[in-house]
């Protein structure tokens, strides 16, 4: 193409496809995605780099950089594929720093987003085609005692998408987990999700495959997970969870046994009943993207107390949101396991 | 307003419930505690009319709040 017809397309696409992306990041100063399918996830676009490329005599391409392995095949690359029909040139660089700067320290990666081995609870985790949620807790099956890996449906299994034996990734694919050297487990099984009626959960167990070790109780930097919270549900003020994208937070139940809760997914609108809504106690949000699947533990005796799985943007007494946690016995009834401990 | 026991919220909370889930700005309606009991909590994507939530149901008391979309995270 000519070089007034790739910038005008470079121009387009920036503002189209990158600029929405870059300027919720600012915001949010960090990464914040829910876990989600990866070709809909929106900061995608904040790894890839647009620009202009020589093509053949007088001819011009459109060049596109991608930052992060695992995204040569999203979407908005797709999108761009189209619209310079084909006059694309697509190039894997992987971080881009500035020279200067390249022996300072890199940002450390905050470890709940780092590979960890033995597996722990709070770590990113994902069904191979989604970004990245949380590892909840570790369970065993009542019926064959198998230990298992709690999350998100939404996580493990791709919303119903995902099948049984479909790759694991520790830490998900949005923080650089890539199969085979990072699969841990594979999906095993899921509550399903229901378009229509009533949802209580959203929970899915994946397998550990056997080379895999993991530690289902510790509680990095908050002490040691002791079994199930003893306390109902209407006796419990304090929770805390750990999590992949904001760790460890502190929070306040606000309402309990809540019906007629609609959650956005990407299949649409979920109706969920008897869940439990927490506040953060800080000036910081309780959850954001990629918390999702976090174990929420009960402050008073760190006892297992709900799976969190959604979140507004309003509410709550710092104005951060609010988040939406499943009752855990619900999740284990439902999943047919106990927490391991 | 007098206090309200566990037992009478959640039976506050189901009349409350086939009332207000035709309200389209509803979503969510649970318990929560309040200073001295346990009151109804009405969550609401966006403000409503004035008198279209009322402020208690079997006097138990309710309050509703505007927390927006609910997303999964």
């Amino acid at each position: 193409m000519k070089l007034a017809s790739a910038r005008e397309l470079k121009a387009a696409l920036r503002d189209g496809v990158v600029d929405g992306m870059a300027e919720a990041l600012r915001r949010e100063g960090a990464l914040v995605t829910a876990a989600s399918r990866a070709v809909a996830r929106p900061p995608v676009a904040r790894t890839l780099a647009l620009g202009i490329a020589p093509g053949n005599g007088s001819d011009f391409k459109l060049a596109v950089r991608i930052q992060r392995r695992g995204l040569e095949d999203a979407a908005q690359l797709e999108t761009i594929r189209s619209r310079a029909r084909g006059e694309v040139e697509v190039r894997y660089v992987g971080r881009v720093a500035a020279l200067a700067r390249r022996r300072a320290a890199a940002p450390e990666v905050p470890w709940p987003r780092g590979r960890a081995r033995p597996l722990l609870i709070g770590v990113s985790i994902g069904h191979y085609r989604i970004t990245a949620g949380t590892l909840g807790a570790f369970v065993v099956l009542r019926k064959g005692g198998e230990v298992r890996v709690l999350s998100n449906n939404h996580v493990l299994a791709d919303e119903d998408r995902g099948k049984k034996g479909d790759a694991i990734l520790q830490p998900g694919a949005y923080d650089g987990g890539h199969a085979p050297q990072d699969r841990i487990g594979a999906l095993d099984r899921a509550v399903k999700l229901k378009p229509r009626g009533v949802n209580r959960v959203d929970a899915a167990l994946g397998a550990v495959d056997g080379s895999i070790g993991y530690d289902p109780r510790t509680l990095r930097g908050v002490g040691t997970l002791a079994g199930l919270a003893k306390a109902p549900v209407e006796e419990t003020r304090s929770v805390e969870k750990l999590g992949r994208t904001t760790g460890h937070t502190r929070g306040r139940v606000t309402a309990f046994e809540l019906d007629n809760v609609v959650v956005g997914y990407d299949m649409g609108n979920l109706r969920f009943d008897d869940q439990i809504e927490v506040e953060s106690d800080g000036p910081g949000a309780f959850s954001q993207g990629g918390d999702s699947g976090s174990l929420v533990f009960a402050s008073d005796d760190r006892g297992a107390f709900g799976l969190l799985f959604a979140g507004s943007d309003q509410g709550g007494a710092s104005g951060t949101g609010l988040t939406y946690v499943n009752p855990f016995a619900a999740v284990l009834s439902q999943l047919k396991a106990d927490l391991l401990d | 307003m007098p206090m309200a026991t566990l037992a009478e919220a959640k039976s506050a909370k189901r009349k409350a419930a086939q009332r207000l889930t035709r309200v389209p700005q509803v979503n969510g309606i649970g318990v929560e505690r309040v200073e001295r009991g346990y009151g109804l909590k009405v969550n609401l994507v966006e403000n409503v009319e004035r008198g279209v939530i009322p402020e208690a149901v079997d006097g138990v008391p309710l309050r509703a709040v505007v927390v927006g979309r609910i997303r999964r995270r």
